[in-house]
């Protein structure tokens, strides 16, 4: 086992590298510059633009440029921020990160337990009203854009009935809102996915044997059922999870949450180079270390799981 | 007795209640989820070839005295800034989304399966290469990868086809070279090789065939993915530009307005909503249908 | 039971205190006549009381109470709310870079606003009056101008503010090494484009203190608009006494955090608010009535949604929804006000390459958009028909030129006809003749000029779509054939709009615009250095005039704000139109106050 984690960490590794000559070629190459956002809307005269390239080294060949990147970011130092000029990008990052993970925290255990709860609901009243309302809800939920949603929520409880604030991140009452908004997918898929996980099960032939057996309904579902739907559900946590930590760009612009999912869109639409390539390599990681975790969580699972590829 | 034996296997015909065909729709048509689904795909699709005939109003020409109306009698769903009828629009809307949808994946079939398929077939430095290349480019985050490349790229219906083919055509490869994995290890294509069967073949013979489920089960899912994408894309400015009339395009020009003209948002995003769920029905229902050991 | 007698006596000098403390409470500084009860008592013993109760007339002065004074001294009106309710809450704000509030402008208008003191402002009525500076004098034909900073006025850490900040301030500016994008603004003023392109000095730069209260300022040719640009929001000092040592990060954190207006910083929640206190050294003329402002950051959220929850205060700029909502709703509705901003919407054209070469073409295409349809169906009021450059109001504006661009089809399609485009059709290739408009986001301009244009001249137009980025950097190549383009004024000065957008360099065209007229570039010239005025906006007035008529552009629509507080911001002065507003360029925000009525609205606190 140690030496599958190695050698997927040396995969990633890898992985980040060519990601990272993708991301920096695709950002070079795409017109327009950091400094187009200095002056609102108003006009820069292009020898300003070329004294600004210059000072900020980006005038240097691309090839140049991307090794001075990369001999920076293994010493993980990416750079100043073009928008925010005078931090570090880590800096903005770290100050960001801990609302980004508060919230995720939140979604994960409201969603969480709301999903698995529904989801379980759904399966063992299967075939009911329960379980179809469930399903209606839960797929609308995953087709309908989240922001629709959330800007409907935002209309009945902030402007009609003035029970919740519009955003900010300080006080227990905005959370609810941004947490309930980010949280509708996550519940949705769970939901979708331990329902059909637990159907399975229950229909399998162990179950059978073991309700034939006589053993208690509630053993029944503990033992067989739940245990093994807990793979679809790690299937869907793991992504789930990666795409909290790394955050919701919607959910944090909408409600103010001064967190790091808001950064990268942004970051793109301004050309801030250095944070582009910071986000996009810390997301890549993100996601290829929640991966490993997953793979490693499969394992435990369910011993019958290996991972080592055979050719 | 000696007849019979002598007779070619290609000759026997199969009782028609035997094919799997036939026996996939009597499952599929007994999921009623399914059927509906199929329903509503077929009459938006009639729909939106006969937008011409069937739409009341022009999707590009408005009434300027009508900006901005919510529903009502004239109006069924109600106009938009320019007055143009909103119902006509989404119709015309469907005729990119759904194009698009089904056209992106036939792309990503065109180069995926091919290329999974050698991939498993083949083995080797290519298929190392393959699957890395696919898990490098899966890796990338995907909202990144669309925005840079549309900008790069402009945006527009050919870009986003270009686009998504780019991003979508690894987990089909990666399936596909999973199946053929898997059967070129089971004992009939160890016989057929055997028996002196070519690679080619078995490719064609046996492999793709006994993939076609899962393929086509992908493709159907698919389909659902490459509308949201699209409506994504549009709705940040990369995708569809106006006035040509897309979903996703609609859904961002007027989401700050859902307080007043609401319909502007809401509708698009229902007719959307629907589509999808309805392609994903769709595509549970064949898979339950070709596959009945799956259940959903 | 025996009933103690009262005195009449102590009994009228309680009725008296009953009177006085009546008084007191109406507050009022005038004569009132007060009704006053008088209770009677008679005691007899055995004989249960009676009281019997009179009303009795006395005639009372009442004393005024004191009016609430502010730290910096300015009395605030009778219905004032009290001095910790005196909070503006803003919306809309965005993160600061640092707080060197000259450097910082677009991404942190917040910091802007609030903190740093021009040497002049402009009044309710767009008029130039004296702020940082008590008096100002051009020099012989408007070759320098003197200004004379206010005496003993002071930054918010006690320094005195002197003609050294000021000096130091536009080398500051221009300093290469802090490549300040805004530079180019300062193009006017001698030495400052050198510097900053590195071929000058800092001692070229064209500002000198005369004495320690006075600072001139040189222009690069006679300019007599030097004061106008004084006035505009960036123009603020930048201390000496913090800035000098360290001229590229002194104002990153709160350590810099030194200004020279009537207020000051003095909480930065990154991302999340700015709380803004008065600057208790701050003598100047515009004392505000807030004592806080408190800002809050965020770019994506609904703010209307969170000022109909009086989470903030005052919604300044509203869309067509927005407005369409406050309209209908008979609470909102008494609560909208509006001013005309001066932010010219056109569609420019490549005027050097075919087919937008040829001036009847333009012509056409300028006078076949029905602007009333656009600014009143489309955009639902929140723009004006406007068809030149300048904006009523604005220096210069010449209401005769209006007609020149005017929407007639008939004339545009005989303007068709002479351009060589019969019923829209190229002769070359006998289709319709095609054009190219290119935008960005969403843009109802565009796609109404395209229909317009193919329903009233025949024509067919393509719209293409690119990304934002993409757009400015297309539009500094000047390789778009025609597009949507404005621009809001920064000082009420002709220069301002018409030299620095319109005046080619002769090759490739003007700063965004491919346009290039040398009759228009000599005009311009010379307005931008003629001393007297009359003749200076005839000169400005005769360029803007070849501007129109050359159809460089269509003109077509100008802004009209509108806008909604809650009634309980007072002291904003009507203009000479009786309006009121609430604009960012000039001095409004500090004459407003809070009145009482505030805690029927509002719950929330700093």
């Amino acid at each position: 086992m140690g030496r599958y984690i190695f050698l997927r960490l040396v995969g990633l590794a890898g992985v980040l590298v060519a990601v990272s000559m993708i991301t920096f070629a695709l950002m070079h190459n795409v017109p327009g510059g950091p400094f187009d956002f200095r002056i609102g809307d108003k006009v820069m005269p292009q020898d300003v633009k070329d004294v600004l390239n210059a000072h900020y080294g980006l005038d240097k060949p691309l090839a140049q440029q991307y090794l001075i990147f990369l001999g920076n970011a293994l010493r993980l130092d990416f750079g100043t921020s073009f928008i925010y000029i005078n931090r570090k990008v880590m800096d903005i990052y770290a100050e960001r990160w801990p609302y980004t993970a508060q919230l995720g925290l939140l979604t994960l255990i409201f969603g969480g337990s709301a999903g698995l709860a529904l989801g379980i609901a759904a399966a063992i009243k299967k075939n009911t009203w329960v379980d179809y309302m469930a399903t209606v809800i839960t797929m609308f939920s995953i087709v309908m854009p989240s922001f629709v949603l959330a800007i409907l929520l935002q209309f009945v409880f902030v402007v009609k009935l003035g029970w919740l604030p519009s955003g900010g991140w300080d006080t227990p009452k905005q959370w609810i809102l941004p947490v309930l908004c980010n949280s509708i997918l996550p519940i949705a898929m769970l939901q979708r996915f331990v329902r059909s996980s637990m159907v399975d099960a229950m229909g399998s032939n162990y179950v059978r044997t073991a309700r034939a057996k006589g053993v208690g309904e509630g053993a029944v579902m503990l033992i067989h059922v739940f245990k093994n739907a807990l793979t679809p559900i790690i299937t869907v946590g793991g992504p789930m999870i990666a795409g909290l930590l790394t955050g919701s760009f919607f959910v944090e612009s909408m409600f103010r949450v001064p967190g790091v999912g808001s950064l990268s869109v942004s970051a793109i639409q301004q050309r801030d180079y250095t944070m582009i390539m910071a986000t996009t390599l810390i997301w890549t990681g993100i996601i290829g270390v929640t991966y490993v975790l997953t793979d490693i969580a499969y394992a435990i699972a369910d011993p019958r799981i290996t991972f080592m590829e055979s050719k | 007795m000696v007849e019979n034996a002598a007779a070619p296997i290609a000759d026997l015909v199969v009782p028609r209640e035997q094919r799997p065909a036939y026996k996939a729709w009597k499952r599929f048509s007994r999921n009623k989820l399914a059927m509906l689904a199929l329903g509503f795909i077929i009459l938006e699709i009639f729909v939106a070839v006969f937008a011409d005939v069937i739409t009341p109003y022009q999707w590009d020409k408005g009434d300027y005295a009508d900006t901005w109306q919510l529903p009502n009698a004239k109006h069924w769903l109600g106009t938009d800034q320019l007055g143009r009828d909103l119902l006509t629009r989404l119709i015309y809307g469907a005729r990119v989304s759904i194009s698009i949808g089904i056209l992106s994946q036939i792309i990503v079939a065109v180069i995926g399966v091919p290329l999974g398929a050698l991939a498993g077939l083949i083995g080797g430095a290519f298929d190392f290469v393959l699957m890395r290349l696919v898990e490098i480019l899966s890796s990338i985050p995907m909202l990144f990868f669309y925005i840079l490349l549309l900008i790069a790229l402009g945006g527009g219906y050919q870009n986003i086809l270009l686009a998504l083919s780019i991003t979508g055509w690894m987990g089909i490869a990666r399936l596909v070279r999973g199946q053929v994995l898997t059967l070129k290890a089971t004992d009939y294509v160890r016989a057929a090789r055997a028996m002196g069967a070519t690679s080619s073949q078995i490719l064609w013979k046996h492999l793709l065939p006994n993939s076609l489920t899962p393929i086509i089960v992908s493709l159907a899912l698919g389909i659902p993915g490459a509308m949201f994408a699209e409506a994504g894309m549009s709705l940040l400015g990369l995708g569809i530009a106006p006035p040509t009339p897309s979903w996703g395009q609609m859904i961002g020009q007027y989401q700050t307005y859902i307080q007043t003209y609401w319909h502007l948002t809401v509708f698009p995003a229902l007719v959307l909503a629907l589509t999808m769920l309805a392609y994903i029905y769709f595509g549970d229902g064949i898979q339950e249908a070709l596959d009945p050991t799956v259940r959903v | 039971m025996v009933a103690k007698k009262i005195s009449r006596r102590e009994f009228l000098r309680f009725a008296g205190l009953t009177a006085g403390a009546a008084v007191l409470g109406a507050c009022a500084p005038q004569v009132v006549t007060q009704v006053v009860k008088e209770t009677q008592i008679s005691v007899q013993t055995q004989v249960v009381n009676q009281t019997q109760v009179v009303e009795v007339p006395v005639n009372v002065t009442a004393t005024a109470l004191p009016l609430l004074v502010t730290l910096q001294g300015r009395e605030l009106p009778a219905d004032a709310a009290p001095l910790d309710k005196q909070i503006f809450f803003e919306g809309g704000a965005a993160e600061p870079k640092h707080l060197d509030v000259a450097r910082d402008l677009f991404s942190a208008t917040a910091v802007l606003g609030w903190g740093g003191e021009q040497l002049l402002h402009l009044d309710e009525n767009q008029q130039i009056v004296p702020a940082g500076a008590e008096s100002f004098v051009g020099g012989p034909n408007a070759e320098y101008w003197d200004f004379t900073i206010r005496q003993d006025a002071k930054w918010s850490d006690g320094e005195p503010i002197t003609a050294d900040d000021w000096v130091f301030t536009f080398q500051h500016y221009a300093d290469p090494a802090l490549a300040n994008p805004f530079s180019y603004f300062y193009a006017d003023i001698k030495g400052m484009s050198d510097y900053a392109a590195g071929t000058g000095t800092k001692e070229g730069v064209g500002v000198e203190a005369v004495d320690e209260r006075t600072v001139r300022i040189h222009g690069v040719n006679p300019a007599p608009h030097i004061p106008a640009m004084m006035t505009y929001q960036a123009v603020v000092p930048a201390p000496k006494h913090l800035a000098e040592a360290n001229p590229e990060h002194w104002a990153d954190t709160m350590e810099g955090a030194v200004f020279s207006g009537p207020f000051m910083l003095t909480t930065w929640d990154h991302n999340k608010t700015l709380i803004w206190e008065q600057n208790p050294y701050y003598n100047g003329p515009f004392k505000p009535g807030i004592g806080f402002v408190k800002q809050i950051i965020g770019d994506g959220t609904n703010w209307f949604a969170a000022w109909q929850n009086n989470e903030i205060d005052m919604m300044a700029n509203l869309d067509p929804a927005q407005l369409a909502l406050v309209r209908a709703d008979p609470v909102y509705n008494p609560l909208l006000h509006w001013w005309l901003n001066p932010k010219p919407q056109f569609l420019v054209f490549d005027t050097i390459k075919a087919p937008t070469d040829n001036h009847d073409l333009r012509m056409a295409l300028a006078k076949s958009i029905d602007r009333d349809i656009l600014c009143q169906q489309i955009l639902k009021g929140t723009e004006t028909p406007n068809l030149s450059m300048l904006t009523p109001g604005f220096p210069a504006y010449n209401p005769e030129i209006q007609g020149i661009q005017a929407y007639d089809v008939a004339a545009a399609q005989a303007l068709m006809v002479s351009a060589g485009y019969p019923a829209g059709v190229d002769a070359a290739t006998g289709a319709p003749l095609e054009l190219t408009i290119t935008f960005r986001n969403v843009d109802p301009y565009v796609e109404f000029a395209k229909e317009q244009w193919e329903t009233n001249l025949g024509i067919a137009v393509t719209l293409v779509q690119v990304e934002n980025s993409v757009f400015r950097q297309m539009r500094v190549e000047k390789v778009m054939q025609i597009f949507h383009n404005f621009y809001e004024y920064d000082f009420m000065d002709p220069a301002n709009l018409l030299t620095a957008l319109w005046k080619s360099d002769g090759v490739t065209g003007a700063l965004q615009h491919a346009w290039i007229n040398p009759e228009f570039d000599d005009l311009v010239t010379q307005a931008g250095s003629e001393p007297d005025i009359d003749k200076r906006i005839g000169l400005f007035q005769q360029a803007e005039e070849i501007l129109v008529s050359d159809a460089a552009a269509a003109f077509l629509s100008t802004q009209n704000v509108f806008q909604v507080w809650w009634p309980y911001i007072s002291g904003i002065k009507p203009n000479e139109r009786g309006e009121v507003a609430y604009r960012y360029l000039d001095v409004s925000r500090f004459q407003m106050y809070i009145n009482n009525q505030v805690d029927q609205f509002r719950t929330a606190t700093l």
